[in-house]
């Protein structure tokens, strides 16, 4: 009886800890796969694989001990989905015509995308609200320093293509 | 055209799309079909080994087959090695004793009386049966000697 009611418990907690992550560990696995589909389905599997070990009910830092799992979950997949990963560069608009058509936002991120990986994971998760650069370290497993490195290069690395990109559209 | 860190962030901030709607549902739904499965496969362990000795049960054994060899005479093949004489002799079939063959004049003449008149046939061979058989007496002569030589 006891038995039953704390495990009725514990699927209350569960869901309510569905219902208020399960839109930040989209964003992470997506951080890393770039792909919806991919994303949803890393999701899944980080919150049945919680479920079925239950290490959730312990964890003292829920966004980061979520994020952790939902990496390393989306970073096995890389290889095996690769081949579904969407183009680096739209077909419909490079970044420069981007930017002449008042579309900085879609420039930005393409220019994201182009950036080298381990740059670009590191900037993408910077993005998602509440990860700070050590638990940016903590989720991707490097150093925090290493992490703020990145993160220096890759802004200046986009800040400089778009400088560079704003230049020629002046001129244009 | 804002290219500053502000900007950038904010972009980044967008980076990432929203889910489709209802991604909570789908994983909860997902969670619990899951679980249910693996209960589902959880119960058939204690019924396992019943299905096994049932299995053992039903399944069919194996009918002695009878093989009933009918001697037949096969002549050897051409190029089969013919075994030597003495051979085979010993694997020639051996006639069963006493020989089956007809009856002679006499043993029938002898039955005929046997069947018409049992009595006189019963007192014919009790007569010869007992009949002494007589045994003439033996002389031996004694030896002749040569005189020494």
């Amino acid at each position: 009886m006891r038995d039953a009611a704390r495990e009725s418990l514990l699927v209350t907690r569960f869901e309510s800890l569905v219902e208020r992550q399960a839109k930040f560990v989209f964003r992470v696995a997506y951080a890393v796969l770039r792909n919806p589909e991919g994303a949803e389905d890393v999701v899944q599997e980080t919150f049945l694989k919680l479920y079925r070990n239950r290490a959730w009910e312990g964890m003292e830092n829920e966004r980061a001990f979520l994020a952790r799992v939902a990496w390393r979950i989306a970073v096995e997949r890389i290889p095996r989905r690769g081949a579904e990963l969407p183009e680096l560069v739209s077909q419909d608009a490079n970044p420069e015509d981007a930017l002449l058509t008042s579309d900085w936002m879609g420039a930005v991120h393409r220019l994201v995308d182009a950036l080298p990986e381990e740059l670009r994971q590191v900037l993408a998760l910077s993005g998602i609200e509440g990860l700070n650069s050590r638990e940016i370290a903590e989720v991707a497993g490097i150093p925090e320093g290493t992490v703020r490195t990145r993160l220096q290069r890759a802004r200046q690395l986009v800040k400089q293509k778009l400088e560079s990109m704003g230049r020629s559209a002046c001129g244009k | 055209m804002g290219n500053d860190s502000d900007d950038l962030t904010a972009a980044m901030a967008q980076y990432i799309p929203e889910p489709r709607p209802g991604i909570e549902q789908r994983v909860l739904r997902h969670v619990r079909t899951a679980q249910k499965r693996r209960r589902r496969y959880w119960t058939l362990i204690p019924v396992l080994p019943l299905l096994v000795l049932l299995l053992l049960m039903l399944w069919p054994r194996p009918v002695p087959v009878v093989v009933r060899v009918t001697p037949t005479r096969t002549l050897p093949l051409v190029g089969q090695a013919v075994p030597p004489a003495h051979k085979r002799h010993h694997r020639e079939k051996v006639q069963p004793f006493p020989t089956p063959a007809p009856l002679t004049e006499e043993e029938k003449a002898l039955q005929a009386l046997a069947a018409s008149r049992p009595q006189e046939a019963q007192q014919l061979l009790a007569h010869e049966d007992d009949k002494p058989i007589e045994i003439p007496q033996l002389q031996i002569p004694p030896l002749q000697s040569d005189g020494g030589r």
